[in-house]
C-alpha cells in the first residue's frame, strides 16, 4: 500500500528545496509537487480496487444503481497552497 | 539534534534582526549554520500583502481514453489562477474527441485572465464559453486568488476542497515548531448533477451556461490548501481519505527533512573525529618515530 514518496526525487532533480521548518513547508515548490504527485498516485491506486467502497458507489446506490469499487477515469488534481507575503 | 533544535528556535530574533537591517541579514543567519539546517530563501522584506499560490499538478488520463484523456487544466503564470475541465465522455460514442471542448475552453479561460488580466473567475468562463467552436461538453471549476480571498466559479462534478491548518489555542502560531500541523477541512464544494452520472455541463446542446454554477468568495488564510480536481479524484477518495492523505504526507516530508539533516550532521562528525584521529596519529608519529626493529632472528 505504501508508495514511493518522491520528494527527493523532486529535490535531485528539478526543484530547489527552500525547507526550514514545517512553517515553510507550504511555499516550497518541492513539497507540493510531491503532495500532487502522492494524491494522484493514492487515487489511481483507489481506483483501480475493484471491491472497494467508492463514493461513486455510494452515490450509485442513492440514485438505485450497483457498482463496486473505484471509477476509473482521467484523474487531474492541482494542489495550490496558498502563500500571503506580507 | 539538540543543538539543531535549539539554533532552530534562536531563528526568530534573526528575523527580528533582518528587518531593522536588511543588508546584513543574510550574513546573521547564515553565520549560525550546521550541516542539515537549510536556510530559508523568504524574504520579509516586502512590505505590501500579496497572495499566490504555490501549486503542482498531476495528471493522470485514463489509459483507454487516449494519450491526452479527457481532462484539461491551467494555471496562470502569476499563480493566481487555476482551473480543471472534465470533457463528458458520451461524445465518443458520436465520434467526437470529448477532450477538445475541454481543452479549448480552459485555454480561453487562460487567454482572457492574462489578456484582461482578470481575477473574476465567471468572467473568465463566460467569456471561453461564448469563444469555443469545438463540440462536445465538460464541467469546469475556476479558482482565483484575490488578495486574501478566493473567487471561485463550479460547473459540474468537478471541484475544490480547502484544507486549513488547526492551530492549537495554547501554542503561539508564529512559533516555529517541528510538530506536523494538523489539518482540517474548511471548504468543499457539492457536486452539480442532473441525475446520477450525469453532471451540469456546459457546450453544444446543454441547456447549462456559467450562470447556472456556483460561485464562492471565501476568505483565505496564510498556508492553506486548495485542492482542485475533476471527477476521477472525487468519485474516488472520501474526505476524510483526501485528509488522512495530506496528513501521510506531511509525516513523509517530516521524516525525510528528518533524515537528510540527520545523515547530513552525522557526515558533518565523522568527518570532524577522522581529522582529529589523522592530526592526533600526525603528531604522535612526529615525537615518537617508528624505529625499525628487526623481528626476525639474525
Amino acid at each position: 500500500m505504501m508508495h514511493t514518496f518522491e520528494y527527493d526525487w523532486c529535490i535531485e532533480n528539478q526543484l530547489e528545496p527552500t525547507l526550514d521548518s514545517f512553517n515553510d513547508m507550504w511555499q516550497d515548490k518541492a513539497a507540493i509537487t510531491a503532495f500532487a504527485n502522492h494524491l494522484g498516485a493514492r487515487t489511481q491506486e483507489l481506483a483501480h480496487d475493484a471491491v472497494r467502497r467508492s463514493p461513486f458507489t455510494v452515490n450509485a446506490a442513492t440514485a438505485g444503481y450497483t457498482h463496486v469499487g473505484g471509477k476509473l477515469d482521467d484523474i487531474t488534481c492541482i494542489v495550490a497552497a496558498v502563500n500571503c507575503s506580507e | 539534534m539538540n543543538l539543531a533544535r535549539l539554533l532552530s528556535r534562536c531563528k526568530p530574533v534573526a528575523k527580528i534582526n533582518s528587518t531593522s537591517s536588511s543588508s546584513s541579514s543574510s550574513i546573521a543567519c547564515t553565520s549560525f549554520f550546521l550541516p542539515g539546517q537549510r536556510r530559508s530563501y523568504t524574504s520579509s522584506s516586502t512590505p505590501a500583502t500579496t497572495a499566490e499560490f504555490v501549486s503542482a499538478v498531476t495528471f493522470l488520463p485514463h489509459p483507454d481514453k487516449g494519450e491526452h484523456g479527457e481532462d484539461a487544466y491551467f494555471i496562470t503564470d502569476n499563480n493566481q489562477v487555476a482551473g480543471v475541465a472534465d470533457g463528458v465522455g458520451g461524445w465518443v460514442e458520436m465520434g467526437i474527441d470529448a477532450g477538445a471542448f475541454s481543452r479549448e475552453l480552459m485555454g480561453g479561460a487562460e487567454k482572457f485572465a492574462i489578456n484582461e488580466n482578470s481575477l473574476d473567475p465567471y468572467a473568465m468562463l463566460n467569456s471561453a464559453y461564448f469563444s469555443t467552436t469545438a463540440l462536445g461538453t465538460c464541467t469546469a471549476c475556476i479558482i482565483a486568488l484575490d488578495g486574501k480571498e478566493l473567487r471561485a466559479i463550479n460547473v459540474g462534478d468537478s471541484g475544490f476542497s480547502i484544507l486549513r491548518r488547526q492551530t492549537e489555542s495554547h501554542k503561539d502560531k508564529n512559533e516555529l515548531n517541528d510538530d506536523p500541523p494538523h489539518w482540517a477541512l474548511f471548504f468543499q464544494t457539492t457536486e452539480q448533477v442532473h441525475f446520477f452520472n450525469c453532471p451540469m455541463q456546459l457546450g453544444t446542446n446543454s441547456k447549462d451556461s456559467p450562470s447556472d454554477g456556483q460561485q464562492f468568495n471565501l476568505p483565505m488564510e496564510h498556508g492553506d490548501i486548495v485542492i482542485l480536481a475533476t471527477d476521477g479524484l472525487i468519485d474516488n477518495l472520501f474526505t476524510a481519505e483526501l485528509i488522512q492523505v495530506s496528513v501521510d504526507v506531511v509525516w513523509y516530508i517530516h521524516v525525510d527533512c528528518e533524515n537528510r539533516s540527520r545523515g547530513a550532521r552525522a557526515v558533518f562528525w565523522q568527518v570532524l573525529l577522522i581529522a582529529f584521529l589523522t592530526v592526533v596519529s600526525n603528531l604522535f608519529l612526529l615525537f615518537f618515530p617508528p624505529t625499525l626493529v628487526r623481528w626476525t632472528k639474525r
